[in-house]
């Protein structure tokens, strides 16, 4: 329409174009905290133009769709790096309570009791046929015995927390993914008459990123709007709004092992290779586990070495040395043999039948065993071995910290890029606020205006 | 390029974690004295750290090993020069008597000769620490008879004072007081009985006395080797406990080097870190301060 009724309505067009405008910033500065939100732009676009007399003839403004202002880019990649990082988070602090294990930083530990336990065979080189030296030669060897144990044993609540916030994680994967198919659904029906579901796929944003930060996963957008979310080896997690359901089943060591619900025999740990999950299974059933081992091969080591010696000498009474430690450390029974413990005079020091007691051959063989090469393939004395061994541990722990920092710094980087792009700016709201404002002071002009005009219009009749 | 309100929160935020771990390493540093202070603060210095740490332990039981092992050999030797003297006695009292014997002093001589060997019986019974010293192996059981046969064997006995390093301390009755085994060795006991026998007889043959001066002479050179073979040992004992403690030193000095912090160092550090750690807050605050457009609206 043209014409001063024509003036009218561009007038009122402006107000309600403006009144959006404000909207739109209203609501950027109410979420100018809001985690993972994405700032949103009113669209202000010249409405058709209409053929008058005197040509073509403007008729004003109308408020589009607001857009959200988004690099999807940035996006997949944030995710990506959460996986890496969310995997490396877990490595560490589960590695640092691994370290705390191997306490070896005061003057106790392992390393030391070893080292008394040797020196107290060579207290009873001094002095075979000393009482005090066999008891506390004795005593010693039980503290060793039970050192072991009682390292070995530390690891076992670990694995147990482990696996507990393995389960957990799953179920919370499984929230993540119902919140995703919940708001595919939304955008679909939304963005199905053509419009943005601006929030809703910020809100998707965010439940991909804290699904990454759990698991490894790769999303596909379709053209209806729904994102469509696999694991690494390709199998659907979400498609459209329907989820399929991770669970847990029982593995072979008693712990659990990551399973579709629809399939809950087979376990899918080999296709998790990033998240939180990845790191806990990692430590679970790979590191602790050969930490594990590695001790029972120490305690395994000494155990026949000392055995083997002892049974070359005789006790006190001239009888053969019998086994001097029983058990292993995976049966929980790893421990100075029952014998010895109940009578001291069956620690076999001497290296002849008839030597008793003066003969301490064989506790001078015995006590030898310390310098012997008799671990990593007859290249490593047992402290050499377990020096190694709290190394390894000290590596890991540093190289997951290292990894760890990284990814931090990585995601903080792209987590920066993604706000100046998408972050709100107080400072830019408040310009576009008084820039609305003075839009629709002007509008509101415009049409009082134009009422002045049609009053004088009608007053001249 | 934009700057969003939530990026400068992001910022100063891992500033500020940053500066504070840093801050509390410096922190454990100063209280701990130890540059590790667990393994993943140095792997590599670690493992070090507990090599030096089994080597002092070591090194500190092979002292004990030598310590008692010294004051065992110190005890022998001076039973040795008790021994060496008795024996004189009984040499002098051949060298008085070779060409006769007064009755009036036969009696007095034969105790004097009684008392000798029951002197060197007491010597050769002599425990240390509850063991018997020159019984060989079988060191809980009496060595010499009253008639002077050896109930002992002829076991060594080693201590250790290195790795794979043993050194033998004891000496059997065979090598000390029956003479088997040993070139030109002699049984002491035999021949004080026989000297006995030989003052006591009736008649008195000087001769069966005075052949007894040439085992008299074997029985002094085999105590005196005895002797001396227990001063090598002990001077060995004292060398290697020499070496020990010089070596001692030089590990502790160089786990030192790898474990502890320099106090003066440390602190400086710490400093250093409460002002980084402090400038890190005053900006934030700063940056928290600043104005806006609101301000000017």
């Amino acid at each position: 329409m043209s014409g001063i009724y024509g003036v009218l309505q561009t007038g009122m067009r402006s107000l309600q174009a403006q009144q959006r405008g404000i909207e739109v910033t209203g609501h950027n500065i109410a979420n100018v905290n809001t985690p993972g939100y994405s700032r949103q732009t009113v669209n202000l676009k010249t409405t058709t133009p209409v053929m008058g007399s005197q040509g073509m003839i403007g008729t004003g403004v109308t408020a589009r769709e607001s857009e959200r202002v988004y690099d999807r880019f940035v996006g997949v990649q944030i995710e990506n790096e959460n996986e890496e990082l969310g995997r490396w988070d877990a490595q560490k602090t589960a590695l640092e309570r691994v370290e705390t294990i191997f306490d070896e930083s005061s003057d106790s530990g392992l390393s030391k009791t070893m080292g008394e336990f040797w020196n107290a065979w060579q207290d009873l080189v001094n002095n075979p046929s000393g009482n005090v030296e066999r008891l506390a030669l004795l005593g010693n060897s039980e503290t060793l015995a039970f050192e072991f144990q009682n390292t070995y044993n530390k690891f076992l609540p670990l694995q147990a927390d482990l696996d507990i916030s393995i389960a957990a994680t799953v179920d919370e994967i499984n929230l993540k993914a119902a919140e995703i198919g919940d708001l595919n659904q939304k955008i679909i029906e939304a963005e199905g008459g053509g419009l943005h579901a601006n929030d809703f796929r910020d809100a998707r944003d965010m439940a991909v990123k804290d699904i990454g930060l759990m698991i490894d996963v790769t999303t596909y957008e379709e053209s209806s709007g729904s994102l469509n979310v696999n694991l690494k080896d390709g199998s659907s997690l979400v498609n459209g709004s329907n989820t399929s359901t991770l669970s847990t089943m029982a593995n072979d060591a008693g712990y659990r092992d990551v399973v579709w619900a629809s399939d809950p025999t087979v376990s899918i740990n080999n296709t998790i290779s990033g998240g939180k999950l990845k790191g806990w299974i990692e430590v679970r059933d790979v590191i602790i586990p050969g930490y594990m081992s590695n001790l029972e091969d120490l305690a395994n080591g000494i155990k026949g070495a000392v055995n083997t010696a002892h049974g070359n000498g005789y006790d006190l009474n001239g009888d053969v040395g019998g086994a001097f430690f029983s058990g292993t450390l995976a049966g929980n029974d790893f421990a100075v043999h029952a014998d010895i413990v109940a009578d001291s005079t069956k620690i076999a020091a001497s290296g002849t039948a008839l030597g008793a007691p003066g003969d301490n051959s064989n506790a001078i063989a015995i006590a030898e065993l310390q310098n012997a090469l008799m671990m990593n393939s007859d290249t490593a004395t047992f402290d050499n071995y377990y020096n190694s061994m709290v190394s390894d541990v000290g590596t890991a722990v540093r190289h997951a910290g290292m990894s760890y920092d990284h990814h931090t710094a990585m995601v903080g980087h792209l987590e920066n890029y993604r706000e100046s792009i998408s972050g709100v700016s107080l400072d830019e709201e408040m310009v576009n606020l008084i820039q609305f404002q003075l839009g629709y002071d002007a509008a509101a002009k415009l049409i009082s205006t134009t009422d002045e005009l049609l009053q004088t219009l009608i007053n001249m009749v | 390029m934009r700057v969003s309100n939530r990026q400068m929160t992001n910022i100063v935020k891992s500033d500020l974690f940053k500066n504070a771990q840093q801050l509390l390493n410096a922190e454990e540093r100063v209280a701990t004295r130890k540059l590790i202070n667990k393994p993943s603060d140095d792997p590599i210095g670690m493992g070090k750290v507990l090599d030096y740490r089994k080597t002092l332990s070591s090194i500190d039981q092979y002292n004990n090993n030598i310590v008692s092992a010294k004051s065992r050999t110190e005890f022998t030797d001076a039973l040795m020069v008790n021994l060496h003297d008795l024996l004189g006695q009984a040499e002098q009292i051949v060298a008085e008597h070779s060409n006769g014997l007064d009755p009036e002093l036969r009696q007095g001589v034969v105790q004097e000769v009684e008392g000798i060997y029951d002197q060197v019986l007491a010597i050769a019974n002599t425990k240390f620490n509850g063991a018997y010293l020159f019984a060989g192996h079988k060191t809980d059981t009496q060595p010499f008879a009253d008639d002077g046969s050896y109930n002992g064997d002829s076991g060594q006995i080693n201590i250790i004072v290195g790795e794979d390093a043993q050194v033998r301390i004891n000496l059997t009755g065979d090598e000390v007081f029956t003479g088997v085994g040993v070139t030109n060795g002699t049984n002491v006991f035999d021949d004080l009985k026989a000297l006995k026998d030989a003052l006591e007889a009736d008649p008195f043959v000087a001769s069966d006395v005075s052949s007894l001066a040439d085992n008299l002479a074997k029985g002094v050179n085999q105590i005196e080797g005895a002797a001396v073979s227990q001063s090598i040992t002990y001077r060995l004992l004292e060398t290697t406990e020499n070496h020990l403690d010089k070596f001692r030193y030089s590990i502790v000095d160089m786990l030192s080097k790898i474990e502890d912090a320099d106090l003066a160092t440390a602190i400086v550090e710490l400093q250093a870190q409460e002002t980084a750690y402090e400038a890190a807050l005053a900006t934030a605050a700063k940056m928290f301060n600043r104005r806006s457009l609101i301000d000017f609206l």
